[in-house]
């Protein structure tokens, strides 16, 4: 775009954000702050996830921009107008081929690799937010360990309703040290995070924080020795396009008959299988 | 055979405010003050020294502003003393700092954390101190087990139950919040948490106070009661000498933050030496 | 019966987009210039530019127009805008002491030194719709000023070139007394991210470029009950400050780069027990524009976030600098018309669960 710099931020800030990046990746799970510059893109859009991306990506990367799996969605449509305006990088919607991908709420369901970078819009970086308003105390209670009160939370979950309530964002213990909002992805991504081999950032906009799971990391989901964690049942349902059955399903309202039908969450892999499954 | 104290505090000094260095020589029970008079600091306690013996239940008694609580505060961590030296002898400190002696004071936040979640426990006499008011009376419990690390929620379950049949609470409402109790009844939600890992050192402040006559004859009974089960050592701290008599071996008089008189309890109570002591003594029993 | 996820979502949004500027123009017959704004809807742009920190008037007018007269868009436009620009440089402290005031009012005193001005305002206004703007024309605004101006008696040589502060009055006597603890130094809250607690020039500068509503709100809640501060308006002044630079660093010559108009209000508190005697305290507030009630509101504020023992949510520093961002606030409040579709399954699947074992516990 005439009159910008190369990815919108200018350099200097573009270097604030790396090193922050550094810094999160050094500490897993941690949330480091940053200034958090405006962008021409809404606070609550996904400003953290493409400051991330705009100061780490370079003329040769391969973006991908996805929200709530797929590619064409409004929001993926707008980001993905928004960065090749100011980069010119080339875009594609296969996972499989892109160096940087940018996401909101799913993980794409394809296995990634050491040379991508998976980047996570956050609209809740704090996980143990949802029983403690206040900042300075959560701060603390993440540098002194003290997680009592998330457990305590779970208890009382499944004293009150036999189940945990928890649906997308569920606390994970980040290697074995931080308490982390896996931002508002499915239950059926989490198992992803674990020891995976893709380098995952965590950006919040309007909340002013980073925060990174490196690859080859331990993360594990809160749970109890006898009250499991558990993803999203799709026991007996399968995606009417591809007919896959072993990937996160989006429930639709059929106009017509009323009735209940599912199809893949993850667009683009869906479309993939089809190619497949039409050329066998 | 020696007996070594199983608690330990030295020279214990807190003060509120920006001390000037010579607050602590001009105040006290002989100038009639707590707030010295060069800095308006308020004196809370200053050169405290006890010790507490294992089995033994100390009483600590003074009317407010005496800083009779503000000790028990201190050794709770609640609050960060100006200096002083605290210590306790027990295998489960042992397990957490490992083998040395350690002034507790000067521990991480994480350490301090572990030794109030193992070695003490403290009941306050406002119960919403030491309660969550809207989580459930059970999960108030359960708290000091997730602290102490316990992931088995049948077993947590069944520790709460028990702890709920030890004070005599009714099991039946167990998922309820302690803002739905009695007082009686919330003092024994925060004595079954005080219990729930088994500490050997106990903090009672003013656990009574505001209670019924029958319902505070009913708690002090518990308190015995567990005394004798658990035999944990305590210390109490009351204004009131009825509890003080009832209850204690030794006690410890405190008058504008500091210690004018220590003994004996029976001794304390038939014989006042110090003439605070003996006003106490003569308007109250 | 075949289904196909929703596509052409490109297409929509550019359609969308477009829409948006047909809405605004189609039925136009003569389109407003952003002159006219500017000038008209003076304290619009005020308020825009105090909102997005970027004291441009031109710009901030464009933004209205663009908007479609949406204040939070045109705060975000200019904002956003702001952000691409470098920073050069940081001006010097000004000293509204050296306010070519326009308007300037205490509430404190009944007579002050240099006297009270009441300038430009619409409080002593009856609100009575004034049906002739609808036939405004040049012809009768022409009218109107020459009338008016012929009719003031105006000596400009006796007007003073500044007036002395009350709240310095108040200060001198020893009545008034500020003690700021913690850091004073200055940091810059676009460039370094604000950790509570706050300093206080962070608290500040979050304020100024604050949504003025969001401010009022908070403000006003302090002031009817939920809070205990009872101001008092020491001074309020409206006027003109220049802006100094500091030109060349090495020889330190200083030059003026021009003058912006601000609104300045300092209240005073309801007296505390400060160490030592006991007297007033002060609460400060400073914005671009002329906007009397942001400038209030802030002061409010300022003084009810130095609560030594803060129990209401307007004596928060937390609840207050993290709510008071109308970009951030308007941002986050629509981001809610994004898809959630995959949170909401995943807590569908919860709640089915949940109900299941309702089921066969009640059975």
């Amino acid at each position: 775009m005439k009159g910008y710099n190369f990815g919108f931020l200018d350099e200097v800030s573009k270097r604030e954000i790396r090193r922050k990046i550094l810094k999160a990746i050094a500490i897993p799970g941690y949330q480091v702050p940053f200034s958090s510059k405006e962008l021409p893109i809404p606070r609550g859009w996904g400003t953290g996830g493409i400051q991330i991306t705009l100061s780490i990506i370079g003329p040769d990367d391969i973006l991908k921009v996805i929200d709530q799996g797929c590619d064409e969605s409004v929001n993926a449509v707008n980001i993905k107008k928004f960065i090749k305006a100011v980069t010119g990088v080339e875009l594609t919607t296969d996972t499989t081929e892109a160096t940087i991908i940018q996401t909101r709420h799913r993980i794409p369901e394809e296995s990634m690799t050491e040379k991508q970078i998976l980047v996570l819009q956050v609209p809740y970086p704090e996980a143990l937010r949802v029983f403690e308003p206040s900042e300075v105390e959560t701060r603390r209670m993440h540098a002194e360990a003290d997680y009592a009160r998330m457990w305590l939370y779970l208890y009382e979950d499944i004293v009150k309703f036999q189940e945990i309530s928890i649906g997308a964002r569920y606390p994970v213990l980040v290697n074995n040290r931080y308490i982390m909002d896996p931002s508002p992805i499915p239950r059926w991504d989490i198992p992803k995070l674990n020891m995976a081999k893709t380098l995952y950032l965590f950006g919040a906009g309007r909340e002013k924080r980073i925060y990174a799971v490196p690859p080859y990391t331990d993360v594990k989901p809160l749970e109890f020795e006898d009250f499991k964690f558990r993803v999203e049942d799709f026991r007996g349902k399968c995606c009417m396009i591809c007919g896959s059955s072993d990937t996160f399903l989006d429930e639709l309202i059929d106009g017509s008959s009323g009735e209940r039908i599912y199809i893949c969450s993850d667009t683009s892999y869906c479309k993939k299988r089809r190619l497949v499954r039409s050329e066998l | 055979m020696e007996l070594f104290p199983i608690l330990e505090v030295r020279n214990l000094t807190k003060i509120y405010g920006k001390p000037c260095g010579e607050c602590i020589s001009h105040t006290g029970p002989i100038y009639e003050t707590n707030i010295c008079s060069r800095c308006n600091s308020l004196v809370a306690c200053a050169d405290i020294n006890f010790e507490l013996y294992p089995g033994e239940i100390l009483g600590i008694v003074g009317e407010s502003g005496s800083g009779k609580s503000t000790v028990i505060k201190l050794l709770a961590f609640d609050v960060e003393p100006l200096q002083g030296e605290y210590y306790i002898k027990h295998e489960k400190i042992i397990n957490i700092l490992g083998n040395g002696q350690k002034n507790l004071f000067n521990l991480t936040p994480f350490e301090k954390r572990q030794i109030r979640n193992q070695v003490i426990g403290i009941v306050y006499q406002y119960p919403y101190l030491g309660l969550k008011m809207n989580i459930s009376a059970g999960g108030n419990i359960a708290e000091n087990l997730l602290v102490a690390g316990l992931r088995n929620l049948k077993r947590i379950r069944e520790k709460v139950l028990e702890l709920f049949e030890k004070t005599e609470l009714p099991i039946q409402r167990i998922d309820e919040p302690p803002i739905k109790f009695s007082g009686g009844m919330q003092q024994r939600v925060q004595i079954a948490k005080a219990l729930s890992n088994n500490p050997p050192v106990l903090f009672l402040d003013e656990v009574t106070t505001g209670l019924d006559v029958s319902v505070k004859a009913r708690i002090l009974d518990l308190i015995k009661n567990l005394h004798h089960d658990y035999n944990f050592s305590i210390i109490i701290v009351s204004h009131d000498l009825s509890i003080i008599r009832v209850l204690t071996h030794r006690t410890i008089v405190m008058k504008l933050g500091r210690v004018v008189e220590a003994g004996l309890t029976d001794q304390i109570l038939e014989d006042p030496q110090h003439p605070y002591t003996q006003l106490l003594v003569n308007s109250q029993l | 019966m075949g289904y196909e996820a929703v596509k052409g979502g490109h297409e929509a949004i550019e359609n969308a987009c477009r829409l948006f500027v047909y809405e605004r123009v189609k039925n136009v017959k003569t389109p407003i210039k952003v002159e006219q704004i500017k000038d008209e809807l003076y304290l619009l742009v005020d308020r825009v530019m105090s909102e997005a920190s970027l004291y441009a008037p031109q710009l901030a007018a464009l933004a209205i127009k663009q908007a479609a007269g949406d204040c939070f868009e045109a705060v975000f436009l200019l904002r956003a805008y702001r952000t691409t620009l470098p920073r050069l440089g940081y001006s010097l402290p000004i000293d509204t002491r050296n306010m070519r005031v326009i308007r300037r009012i205490s509430a404190a005193f009944k007579e002050i030194p240099g006297g009270q001005i009441l300038g430009p305002t619409s409080d002593y206004t009856l609100r009575l719709l004034d049906f002739t703007l609808f036939n405004e024309n040049k012809k009768t605004i022409n009218k109107f000023i020459n009338e008016f101006l012929s009719e003031l008696d105006l000596d400009v040589e006796e007007f003073p070139m500044n007036f002395p502060k009350i709240v310095d009055i108040l200060r001198n006597e020893g009545l008034l007394v500020e003690n700021f603890e913690g850091d004073r130094t200055f940091s810059d809250i676009t460039k370094q991210p604000i950790i509570f607690p706050a300093k206080r020039c962070e608290v500040l500068q979050a304020m100024s470029r604050g949504e003025t509503g969001g401010l009022l709100l908070l403000a006003y809640s302090n002031m009817r009950g939920y809070g205990d501060i009872h101001p008092t308006i020491g001074e309020l002044r409206v006027g003109y400050v220049p802006v100094y630079i500091k030109e060349n660093l090495l020889s330190g010559e200083v030059i003026s780069i021009g003058e912006i108009k601000v609104t300045e209000a300092e209240i005073i508190a309801k007296f505390e027990k400060q160490e030592g005697k006991p007297s007033f305290t002060l609460g400060y507030g400073l914005c671009f524009g002329h906007n009397e009630i942001k400038a209030i509101s802030m002061a409010v504020l300022d003084r009810a976030m130095q609560s030594k023992n803060p129990q209401m949510i307007s004596e928060n520093q937390e609840f207050v600098l993290a709510h008071i961002d109308g970009v951030e606030s308007m941002g986050f409040c629509n981001h809610y018309k994004l898809p959630h579709y995959v949170t909401f399954q995943s807590d569908l699947d919860r709640l089915r669960k949940a109900q299941k074992e309702y089921k066969e516990r009640h059975k």
